[in-house]
């Protein structure tokens, strides 16, 4: 069965039992989702930071100290370093980023000895709960942390959205590679890219999924778009997974889906051999709880 | 109307048109009398032949060329020949161009001339070359194995557009294209990238009614058992129309294989140009001649 809504993600999640999610020098944004994913069920925390300041953070809170363990690290780097290890050795499943960069988490991952990096790519999949047109879930890649994606980026950014989306129960989900339209150009370079994309999937180079581009937005999600612009396949019209030119396009179709259709998001990255979390401080309370769910269903 | 499968539907296809007047560029040689005899005999063209008076018409003469065939513009020297022939056809008093005994560089030099050529705005001076091989069912077209020694992305869209051209003129009506690289597998190097590109573009109806693949290796393109037994489905298996070469050192190489181990005939002309040029060589069989001037008729 394909999940379709958070609530059957919630549900998905719960049914993998209580996973052990490390945070990175937990702040009050960080804390917070280990808060939510703790009530709900599916988490239990492991905070790793200053223990005096874990202490002050859950009284604070108003939570019960005894339902977080705490792993004491002096700054950021160390908590990032420390965390990583706990996935590592795995005596943690999931990974949040609290107070530290991004940057120094990410580091930490990819340390080649005690990193846990697993794919060539790391890659940041959003995806976005489609409560509008098709009931359904919706990723946008890569709006997070690939910038200006080269061709192999892109393709090692659909392999990893490709298998989060086998773990959510779609067996064969439908991938668009987008552009400002759906003929090829030189003059628009990432339409020569999704054109080859599409090839590499033709020869097989790309499995589990069906992947056709380029593709407008409007091509890729409305069937009716697709039909007047006279594009056939299975995935105008149909597409479960969103694949963007760049970061900008990235970041102002995800904020515009939040903030205009007033979608909720999930995102996670993935590459690693654990999920990585990296909540933003915008992020309310239902997209925090849903990275770490989707975290986990996309990992267990 | 079903597609032209020989050479010989050429010539006789023309007879059924309006008749084409040919301008020769320097045709003081009895190869080039010979083969526009021919022409002129089967009433393929009408024929005027530029360059000295008195000498074409003595080696009309020894050669057994009557001489009354055609008119002749007396002209005294090679690239005054060469021009003064041009001149014919960019006036409309010839619909096409031969090379006679100008060199191939001079001839060029005349086409390309940019007040006084053949070159429209922005057109692009390419070759087409229509096989007939022995065990295969259909007329071949390969473009650009003898101009463009390095064409870029965008010239290889032109090329493809008049190969589409020539196709047509013989009678097939959506060509199987085949983008040539060495594997059908999409791979790092311009070739294979370049021709995944043109065929999304042919997907998106770019070409018009074409079907399109690529990259496609040779074999699969031209053996339906090598795609048998490869597995390949595509949407040209051993059945391409037209073959695109990545470059100018490939092609020639095929072109010549194809002649001398397919054992081909050929016709082939220039296109690009506001009329068909005509561009045999000495080696050229009388059969080849022919049906270039057979093929540039149709075009004209």
């Amino acid at each position: 069965m394909e999940i379709r809504t958070f609530a059957e993600l919630l549900e998905e999640a719960k049914k993998r039992g209580r996973r052990k999610l490390a945070v990175a020098f937990p702040e009050e944004v960080s804390l917070h989702a280990a808060i939510l994913a703790q009530q709900a069920g599916i988490a239990a925390p492991i905070l790793v930071g200053p223990p005096d300041r874990m202490a002050a953070l859950l009284q604070q809170a108003g939570v019960s100290a005894g339902d977080y363990e705490v792993v004491p690290a002096g700054d950021p780097v160390e908590a990032c370093r420390i965390a990583v290890q706990l996935a590592h050795d795995d005596r943690a499943d999931v990974l949040l980023k609290g107070g530290a960069q991004t940057a120094q988490l990410l580091h930490a991952v990819l340390d080649k000895e005690t990193g846990i990096r697993a794919s060539k790519v790391m890659s940041e999949c959003t995806i976005y709960e489609d409560t509008r047109m098709r009931h359904s879930l919706l990723a946008v890649v890569d709006g997070g942390i690939l910038v200006a994606p080269t061709l192999d980026e892109k393709v090692e950014s659909i392999k990893n959205t490709v298998g989060v989306y086998h773990r959510l129960g779609y067996e064969n989900p439908k991938v668009a590679v987008l552009a400002a339209v759906e003929t090829v150009t030189e003059k628009m370079p990432c339409t020569e890219d999704a054109a080859i994309i599409a090839r590499m999937w033709e020869r097989g180079q790309i499995k589990g999924c069906v992947v056709d581009g380029p593709l407008a937005l409007d091509n890729a999600i409305s069937p009716r778009a697709a039909s007047i612009k006279g594009i056939g396949g299975e995935v105008a019209g149909a597409a479960d997974i969103l694949i963007v030119p760049d970061i900008e396009a990235g970041n102002l179709l995800g904020k515009s889906m939040t903030y205009f259709a007033g979608f909720t998001s999930a995102h996670v990255t993935i590459g690693a051999r654990k999920p990585v979390l990296v909540p933003s401080r915008a992020d309310d309370g239902q997209t925090k709880l849903m990275s770490v769910a989707l975290g986990i269903v996309a990992y267990y | 109307m079903t597609p032209m499968t020989h050479l010989s539907d050429i010539p006789t296809a023309v007879k059924g048109l309006p008749r084409k007047r040919m301008a020769v560029a320097y045709g003081e040689d009895a190869h080039t009398l010979q083969a526009m005899e021919r022409a002129v005999k089967e009433g393929i063209v009408d024929a005027v032949v530029v360059g000295g008076k008195r000498k074409i018409t003595e080696i009309a003469g020894e050669c057994g060329v009557d001489a009354k065939l055609f008119e002749i513009i007396d002209v005294e020297g090679e690239m005054p020949s060469v021009k003064a022939a041009v001149k014919l056809v960019r006036e409309g008093s010839a619909h096409m161009l031969m090379k006679g005994l100008a060199h191939t560089d001079t001839y060029m030099r005349g086409i390309l001339d940019k007040e006084m050529g053949l070159l429209p705005e922005g057109g692009l001076l390419s070759h087409v070359a229509v096989f007939e091989i022995p065990d295969y069912p259909r007329l071949l077209i390969m473009s650009d194995a003898a101009v463009i020694p390095l064409p870029t992305l965008q010239q290889k869209v032109a090329i493809t557009k008049y190969a589409i051209r020539v196709a047509n003129s013989l009678r097939v009506e959506m060509p199987r294209i085949a983008f040539l690289s060495a594997s059908e597998t999409v791979l790092k190097f311009p070739s294979s990238q370049e021709a995944a590109i043109l065929t999304g573009m042919a997907v998106r109806k770019q070409f018009g009614n074409v079907l399109a693949e690529g990259p496609i290796s040779v074999d699969l393109a031209l053996f339906p058992e090598v795609s048998d037994i490869k597995g390949f489905k595509g949407r040209v298996r051993g059945d391409a129309d037209i073959l695109i070469v990545p470059g100018i050192d490939s092609g020639n190489v095929l072109y010549k294989a194809i002649v001398w181990f397919g054992k081909a005939e050929t016709a082939a002309m220039v296109t690009g140009t506001t009329a068909p040029c005509i561009l045999t060589s000495r080696g050229d069989s009388e059969d080849s001649k022919f049906y270039s001037i057979a093929l540039g008729a149709l075009n004209a």
